[in-house]
């Protein structure tokens, strides 16, 4: 059995990287016919009939590399979060309609499909060429990358817990089964935020890939990997400067804790940075476009810092460029060039909220998730700004979950320092803007959110530190290329550093001890997750189509996906802590809740708040499970002369997209 | 000849590193007062 799930998910992985290329190969082909035509038309001035003509096959050749793999893959992301927001938007995101625009990338990527072949085939013989160690310490950095690596693979067999467990999962499985923008009732407020990666999700959910999603972002440090290989050649650093960096990253308990349960801030990580390396190095500055606007909207809070590195993006091409003679006139045409199309992928997210809420501009105006600007009380954020930045290195604030490596923190002040290499032309030039849009961009999210020092609110902007730290990184060792005691013992902490780190590992939830006893446990849907699981699977058997479930608790994602649409809304039993028992039992039936579950340890609040301790005579109860401090009950109204008439203020409606919780008053 | 060794060691840049490691013992495994100041619950 799980061998089956291991080769079907191997599989979906694969078919699912073909699909995103191929949407993102034709994506390309379409941008290259819409330039070529509007070339045609500009040059030609209507003398000539203009030609619809293919992309230029030269265009992926010789540049190539391996590395347009990350490219193309979030080409075809953006490309597909557009399409696929038009599906939910009219209630048609089906299998059907996945398969059409799958026939239809094939056909439209068909022109290039063949020399990405040869250039991926070639790229990937580069790459493993340019991969192999050549001293000891390359070799025993390579060896921790890949333990790391290996060890965040147990993600795909982790406990789905938290915010992905509660949130980004269930949406993402509501949407696939709906077929529709929904929001996710409970979390009414924050079904505004950006819904890039949970629309990757919910596709991995319509093609049944219910593996897939648990450990889906373990595989986003790869992509990030190549990224930071590509600014490490840019910049001329040396191989063991990239391989830092990717440890770097693995060794940031901030990377660590997202790489599970179905959480998705990596994606605005990876786009964030790739939004990066094309504002400053990509001829075609559409691509930043797009990659800024897909990074902005998987996380928004991105907006704020990754405005200040647009806007040195667009300063440093027109200091830099050959061609302009009028700068003013060029800085407006490069910024036209690049809002086109950011605005074109943010509309998407516009008709989103729109469709949900009526008003396109939430989560910023006119929602409740705005008003949340602070996490902790005045003189704990003093203490914060007071632990600036040290913070984001050794912080463990609530909701932080982990900080950046203090790898980062080594070898980043050196950057300036390293900035005049001789090598690499472009690395003297383009370091002090890197540093001034850091600078600015931290300075401003110190400003506007000082409490919010979660890593994973900027890591796509963030990520910027690493190639800048392994360019302090090459400074150090070269400067200290005669003092073999000082390399020695800087050497040595790092491995220190790193073998910390494994133990760390080996604790968390990602622990491949953990993820092997369970593995070994009787065969179950519930093996590698708690009892909220088991609770949940209980619910999916007992509970009728249509049945309304109140859940007491944060997290959802194990429920079936029409029990997931009937949930309870955020402001439904407002003031129900104002009513006497018997007036909390009558609003509760008349919502039309069949089912009670309860999550003590978050929720034991609840227990007086809707008077479960002591039900009226006229309410029967049947405890289903009741584990760990999570319970399901199964609640109705007994006959008696006692028993109240208590009319329905909802009607549970079945429509095209599931069901339909309507109100009747 | 050892002493020599020993005062080469003091320079910026590798005091900067030993420092940044040092300093994320202490916080780790040495002091747990420091540790709490780098901890708060939410609202608190």
């Amino acid at each position: 059995m799980i061998l089956v799930d291991t080769v079907q998910t191997i599989f979906l992985l694969v078919f699912l990287v073909l699909f995103w290329t191929v949407v993102g190969l034709s994506t390309f082909v379409f941008f290259q016919m819409l330039r070529n035509f509007f070339k045609d038309r500009i040059l030609n001035l209507g003398q000539r009939k203009p030609e619809m003509t293919g992309a230029d096959p030269q265009e992926f050749k010789g540049s190539g590399q391996i590395f347009d793999f990350s490219s193309l893959l979030a080409l075809g992301m953006t490309a597909w979060f557009c399409i696929a927001s038009l599906l939910l938007a009219v209630g048609e995101f089906k299998f059907w309609t996945f398969a059409a625009v799958f026939v239809v990338g094939l056909v439209g990527s068909k022109p290039q499909l063949k020399n990405y072949y040869v250039d991926f085939t070639q790229g990937l013989k580069d790459f493993s060429r340019e991969l192999k160690a050549r001293t000891k310490w390359e070799k025993t950095l390579i060896g921790f990358i890949v333990l790391f690596v290996l060890l965040s693979l147990t993600s795909f067999v982790a406990p789905l817990e938290s915010d992905g467990a509660a949130y980004y999962l269930p949406i993402a499985k509501l949407w696939a089964d709906s077929g529709l923008f929904q929001m996710l009732r409970g979390y009414d407020d924050f079904s505004a935020v950006g819904a890039f990666a949970e629309i990757q999700m919910a596709t991995i959910y319509l093609l049944g890939g219910e593996w897939l999603v648990r450990g889906f972002s373990a595989l986003i440090p790869l992509l990030i990997s190549i990224e930071l290989f590509k600014f490490s050649k840019k910049l001329g650093l040396s191989f063991s400067a990239f391989l830092i960096q990717v440890l770097a990253l693995y060794t940031s308990m901030c990377v660590m804790l997202i790489m599970y349960s179905g959480k998705i801030d990596l994606f605005s990580a990876w786009l964030g940075l790739l939004a990066i390396y094309c504002l400053f190095f990509d001829s075609k500055i559409y691509r930043a476009g797009l990659f800024l606007a897909a990074a902005c909207i998987a996380k928004l809070s991105l907006l704020l810092p990754m405005f200040f590195v647009a806007l040195s993006a667009l300063v440093y091409r027109v200091r830099f460029s050959k061609e302009s003679k009028n700068q003013w006139r060029s800085f407006f045409i490069l910024g036209l060039k690049l809002a086109a199309p950011f605005l074109f992928v943010l509309v998407w997210q516009l008709v989103k909220n729109h469709v949900l809420f009526d008003n396109a501009l939430a989560p910023f105006i006119g929602n409740k998730l705005a008003e949340e600007k602070y996490w902790f009380a005045p003189e704990t954020i003093s203490r914060i700004k007071m632990l600036y930045p040290l913070v984001w290195f050794f912080g463990d604030y609530w909701g932080q979950l982990g900080s950046f490596s203090i790898l980062v923190l080594m070898f980043l002040p050196f950057a300036w320092l390293g900035k005049n290499r001789t090598h690499s032309t472009e690395t003297g030039r383009v370091v002090p803007y890197w540093i001034g849009m850091f600078l600015i961009g931290m300075l401003m999210w110190f400003l506007v959110r000082p409490s919010f020092v979660a890593p994973r609110y900027i890591m796509g902007f963030f990520l910027i530190a690493f190639p800048l730290m392994g360019l302090g990184y090459d400074w150090f060792f070269q400067n200290q290329a005669n003092h073999r005691l000082k390399a020695g013992i800087t050497k040595a902490i790092i491995v220190i550093y790193s073998l910390h780190l494994v133990a760390v590992y080996l604790k968390a939830p990602l622990s491949p001890v953990r993820a092997f006893y369970s593995w070994r446990a009787p065969l179950s849907k519930c093996k590698f997750d708690g009892p909220d699981c088991v609770a949940m699977e209980i619910l999916n058997e007992k509970a009728e189509p249509g049945s309304r479930v109140l859940q007491l608790m944060y997290e959802s994602i194990w429920l079936r996906p029409d029990l997931i649409q009937t949930l309870r809304g955020s402001y439904e039993l407002d003031g129900i802590e104002t009513l006497s028992t018997d007036e909390k039992w009558k609003k509760i039936i008349s919502r039309g809740f069949g089912f009670i579950l309860l999550k003590a340890s978050t929720h034991n609040a609840w227990v007086e708040k809707v008077g479960l301790r002591e039900p009226p005579p006229w309410i029967e109860i049947q405890e289903l499970f009741n584990f760990q401090g999570v319970a399901v009950w199964k609640i109705g109204i007994k006959n008696g002369p006692d028993t109240p008439q208590i009319p329905p203020e909802v009607e549970l409606k079945l429509g095209r997209n599931g069901w339909d919780v309507l109100e009747l008053k | 000849m050892f002493l020599d060794k020993v005062k080469s060691l003091f320079s910026l840049d590798f005091l900067w590193i030993v420092t940044v490691f040092s300093f994320f013992i202490c916080v780790q495994f040495v002091f747990p007062e420091l540790k709490r100041l780098f901890m708060a619950g939410y609202l608190q």
